[in-house]
């Protein structure tokens, strides 16, 4: 009987099958592939003299490699810097959204104060309207403030962008409003209640931030290409798509540029993935 | 009141135009164990965040120490709250839990002081063993002593408690009941302790508050809440089971018939007849009795407990049926004829309104 009952629960096990486990793994090495093989692509196009690029049949994995493409970004274009224009703007926007979206963010998920729910339908609104129909507007904006061709051009529109705020305001509210009551209780003022008990407990919330707030701005090119002209502040896009010449474009520069360009990012990625690990919140309450 | 811990001067606290708390008129002498009790929902957890700061009250005014903290910060009103879900910053090591109160409020205390004063509050609550692990490695029982010992460690002048057992599996709240019990005792601090639960007021507190509905319906000693409740809805909420309820109606002086028995009581029974409540208690009934106050009746159904057995009567005392505690091994089965008898001193007499008589 005992045993019976036991073969009929392997029966409706959850355990997945060796088939289904093979046809799991067979869709993700198709994901996978179809992700790798632009970068693949682009690799071997780095990798290539402009002139073989277009050879038949096409040679995928190149018989020798040419490194003369890295050779002429580095030394004949502004590669280096629009790289370190780039970091510069998301490293600076990046540390300034994250202190100000999360005092923002605890403001409206556990502050009570006039006007809150006005002010958060209004930062509601705000996220709804896209980048490209408030570029002229605040083109306008910025260049009677006297900023285009500044780094201020590139940071402060930035900030102005609150989608960062209600993902920060989403963790904020998840946790038990009697953490705050009872840190003050304790003595702490609202701003030790904001810096050492919030903030800690939405580290994984503020690295998605981060990392979010940084890829948004390092792959920005619309409002820089509008906002700069100067090559002393260009970025790392715009600045890549100007090595398309009228006539010619050399593809084996372009796709150097633009493995160069993915290395910052990916590095900032696998850095910040381990922060991901949702925080354990078990033991703040009742068990 | 010259001398009081806490004091509340016509309360009222209302969120639009539902009033949880309405007119709340309190004062608790230093080192009172103070228990407010009710049903969820009848303002209690209101009445202590308003005095810990978290709430503002609507009107009224509150007094700590003397000091009026209607508008003070709750770190300035020298009062620690040990709240129902323990509230522990989960980032933090056991001994950071309690040292923040220390770190938060900026009392300048070297390391050295600091670290003598997480461990004896930790001692005091029995978990010194315990100082080096995160919230998350502790027991239910554990996180409530940490929560504990982050309020002893503030040495303030009222302790707030807002259900701290409610969380706890019933052996563990008897042992920290207890616990409780003893350490309200050496620190001897004014206490506000918020319960649902009977026994915990029962046993633990110095004075009683039963609210319903953010208004004080009874201030006594357990003893007079439990022999003396106020109204029905005092009757009805102590005691366990539950005081059984009976209509009557007076006969004049101390005497009231309920059903075709009549009834003695120690109160006047108001005019003769006047519709009455009465009130009988399962454990002041008397199996067996005899004499005066006898009511004849036969058993329904029985329901062992253990160590009681309680059996539910339908008697010549009207159609309502009561019940009687039995604590006889052998008690009688459903079906056999059963008389009991009550002293004049247990019939609880209630008006139409509800007030005791």
């Amino acid at each position: 009987m005992t045993k019976g009952l036991f073969r009929r629960r392997n029966a409706v096990s959850l355990q997945p099958t060796r088939s289904m486990t093979t046809i799991a793994y067979g869709i993700l090495l198709i994901g996978v592939l179809i992700s790798l093989t632009p970068f693949f692509y682009i690799l071997s196009t780095s990798l290539k003299e402009t002139r073989s690029l277009f050879s038949y049949p096409p040679e995928w994995i190149p018989s020798t490699l040419f490194w003369g493409n890295y050779a002429k970004l580095l030394q004949e274009t502004e590669f280096v810097r629009w790289t370190f224009n780039t970091l510069f703007v998301g490293v600076v926007v990046t540390a300034l959204k994250l202190v100000l979206d999360a005092m923002a963010a605890y403001a409206l998920a556990k502050l009570d104060f006039f006007g809150k729910r006005a002010m958060t339908g209004t930062l509601l609104l705000a996220v709804a309207v896209p980048v490209a129909a408030l570029i002229i507007p605040l083109f306008f904006i910025v260049r009677s403030m006297g900023l285009i061709n500044t780094w201020w051009a590139l940071i402060l529109p930035a900030l102005a962008n609150p989608l960062g705020i209600f993902m920060l305001r989403s963790f904020i509210v998840s946790l038990p409003d009697d953490l705050g009551h009872s840190a003050r209780l304790d003595g702490a003022s609202e701003w030790r209640v904001f810096t050492q008990i919030i903030l800690p407990l939405i580290k994984p919330g503020l690295v998605v931030h981060a990392i979010y707030t940084f890829m948004l701005q390092y792959t920005s090119f619309l409002w820089p290409l509008v906002a700069i002209q100067t090559e002393s502040r260009q970025v790392l896009t715009v600045g890549i798509s100007g090595l398309k010449a009228n006539f010619v474009v050399d593809w084996g520069l372009i796709s150097a540029a633009s493995l160069l360009a993915t290395i910052p990012i990916t590095l900032l990625f696998i850095f910040l993935q381990r922060f991901f690990l949702a925080q354990n919140l078990s033991g703040a309450l009742k068990g | 009141m010259a001398g009081s811990a806490i004091e509340f001067r016509s309360v009222k606290k209302s969120y639009g135009t539902h009033d949880v708390v309405r007119t709340l008129d309190l004062s608790v002498t230093p080192g009172e164990f103070l228990v407010l009790l009710g049903p969820s929902g009848c303002g209690k957890s209101t009445i202590l965040k308003m005095l810990a700061g978290i709430e503002e009250p609507s009107s009224g005014e509150i007094y700590v120490d003397g000091q009026l903290v209607n508008y003070a910060l709750p770190r300035d009103r020298n009062v620690a709250m040990v709240f129902q879900n323990y509230a522990l910053y989960p980032h933090m090591t056991v001994a950071e839990n309690i040292a923040y109160p220390l770190k938060a409020s900026g009392r300048r205390l070297s390391p050295g002081e600091s670290r003598t004063k997480v461990e004896e509050a930790a001692e005091l609550v029995r978990i010194s063993d315990q100082l080096p692990k995160h919230p998350d490695a502790l027991s239910g029982g554990q996180r409530q002593r940490v929560a504990l010992a982050r309020a002893l460690v503030r040495e303030p002048a009222v302790f707030l408690m807002d259900e701290p057992l409610s969380n706890l599996d019933a052996q563990l709240r008897d042992a920290m009941r207890h616990q409780l019990i003893e350490l309200h005792r050496r620190i001897g601090k004014a206490t506000i302790y918020v319960t649902h639960d009977q026994l915990e007021a029962m046993t633990m507190a110095d004075r009683i508050i039963v609210l319903n509905q953010g208004i004080i319906q009874q201030i006594g000693s357990p003893r007079d809440i439990y022999h003396s409740p106020a109204n029905l809805f005092v009757a009805e909420f102590i005691g366990h089971p539950k005081m059984k309820f009976v209509p009557g109606v007076s006969l004049g002086g101390n005497k009231v018939r309920i059903g075709s028995v009549v009834l003695t009581a120690t109160s006047p029974t108001g005019a003769e007849g006047q519709a009455l409540t009465v009130g009988l208690r399962p454990s002041d009934l008397r199996i067996e009795g005899s004499g005066e106050n006898l009511i004849a009746g036969r058993v329904v159904s029985s329901e062992f407990t253990g160590a009681d057995t309680y059996l539910t009567l339908a008697s010549d005392a009207g159609e309502a049926e009561l019940c009687v505690r039995s604590a006889n091994a052998n008690p009688p089965e459903p079906g056999a004829a059963l008389s009991v008898s009550v002293a004049p001193q247990d019939v609880h007499i209630f008006d139409a309104d509800g007030r005791r008589m």
